[in-house]
């Protein structure tokens, strides 16, 4: 168990107790994007290897580059999803003049 | 209240096995040096794999992208435009400094894209850094100078084309006698500025890609909220 370990985990938590205690919508969203912090820093805690995957002279063995291309995968996606999400909760907001959940779910019924 | 804490409780469990079970340092490199330099020339790794070996994920990604960012240009159409005043910042140090700081900010990104695989950067970091720039000129030029370089410049036409441009890149693989999205067949020397075959080419088009889909986002969201 690692420090690294411990502390993506508590992210994590932060990140899906904000999105199911949260009744605002976007403070849920925002906190999707603190769960996929989360789940980066795990994955280069676990590709850590001491040395970054930069060819240099004299070193054998690096992190892992594999893992580090997902991740920059994630982390583009994410950002253009989160803003596509933002612009429908813009959108059901100016229909219904509100971002509370609550209230969302009573108007709809 | 019970809910709430049972659902927690078993989402974070999900996490929680999959922490005890992996270690630091587990997953090493898989890609000797060798093999990166004999196939592909370029001395950072990430980029070998991103821009050769997985060049078929990497363009869905940027495939991906370009679909949501044509929906939040799409969708931003049916929201009321803002019509409040500008809220330009009147203070003289944002005012002179920004400026100033966008030439040395365009200059870096270019770098970024330009040697992205000698050492770390890319096509994604250099199109996220040119694209918060224009954050800051946004907070001391008008709204309606800036509508003015976005309509001119057409960019978000030519955004689409940047997914196109890799598809045929890919057929050309075909081309030089490999199969399809095969590299440049010139790995050149490691190290030096032309090596990698095509990595300053994809990442150009990668990076202009991510430039134009991060000013929609940002220009589209000034213009049907305002800047605060």
């Amino acid at each position: 168990m690692n420090l690294y370990q411990i502390l993506s985990f508590l992210v994590f938590i932060i990140g899906v107790f904000g999105v199911i205690n949260q009744k605002d919508m976007i403070l849920k969203l925002l906190n999707l994007g603190t769960i996929q912090s989360g789940v980066v820093l795990l994955f280069i805690a676990i590709s850590y290897n001491g040395h970054s995957p930069i060819i240099t002279p004299g070193i054998e063995s690096y992190s892992d580059p594999l893992i580090h291309s997902f991740l920059l995968t994630v982390i583009v996606i994410g950002f253009a999803n989160l803003s596509l999400m933002l612009v429908f909760v813009m959108i059901l907001s100016s229909k219904i003049k509100t971002y509370q959940i609550d209230e969302i779910e009573k108007k709809i019924k | 209240m019970i809910k709430t804490i049972i659902s927690i409780i078993l989402l974070s469990s999900i996490f929680f096995i999959f922490i005890f079970n992996v270690n630091i340092g587990d997953a090493t490199s898989t890609f000797t040096p060798e093999l990166i330099i004999r196939e592909n020339g370029s001395q950072n790794m990430v980029s070998s794999i991103v821009l050769d070996f997985r060049l078929f994920d990497t363009f869905f990604e940027v495939l991906v992208f370009t679909i949501a960012i044509i929906g939040v240009s799409f969708y931003m159409e049916k929201l009321p435009e803002y019509k409040g005043k500008d809220t330009i910042l009147r203070s003289p140090v944002i005012q002179i400094m920004t400026p100033i700081l966008f030439q040395i900010i365009v200059l870096i990104s270019l770098y970024i894209a330009l040697t992205g695989h000698i050492g770390p950067g890319g096509g994604f970091a250099a199109g996220v850094i040119l694209g918060t720039g224009l954050i800051g000129v946004s907070f001391v030029k008008p709204m309606d100078e800036i509508e003015n370089i976005f309509k001119r410049s057409k960019i978000e036409k030519f955004k689409i084309l940047s997914p196109l441009l890799i598809i045929i890149y890919g057929i050309l693989g075909l081309v030089w006698g490999d199969t399809y999205f095969a590299n440049f067949p010139l790995t050149g020397e490691v190290g030096s500025l032309l090596s990698g075959g095509s990595a300053v080419l994809i990442n150009f088009i990668i990076g202009f890609e991510v430039f134009a889909g991060t000013w929609t986002i940002l220009y589209k969201f000034i213009k049907h909220r305002g800047l605060l």
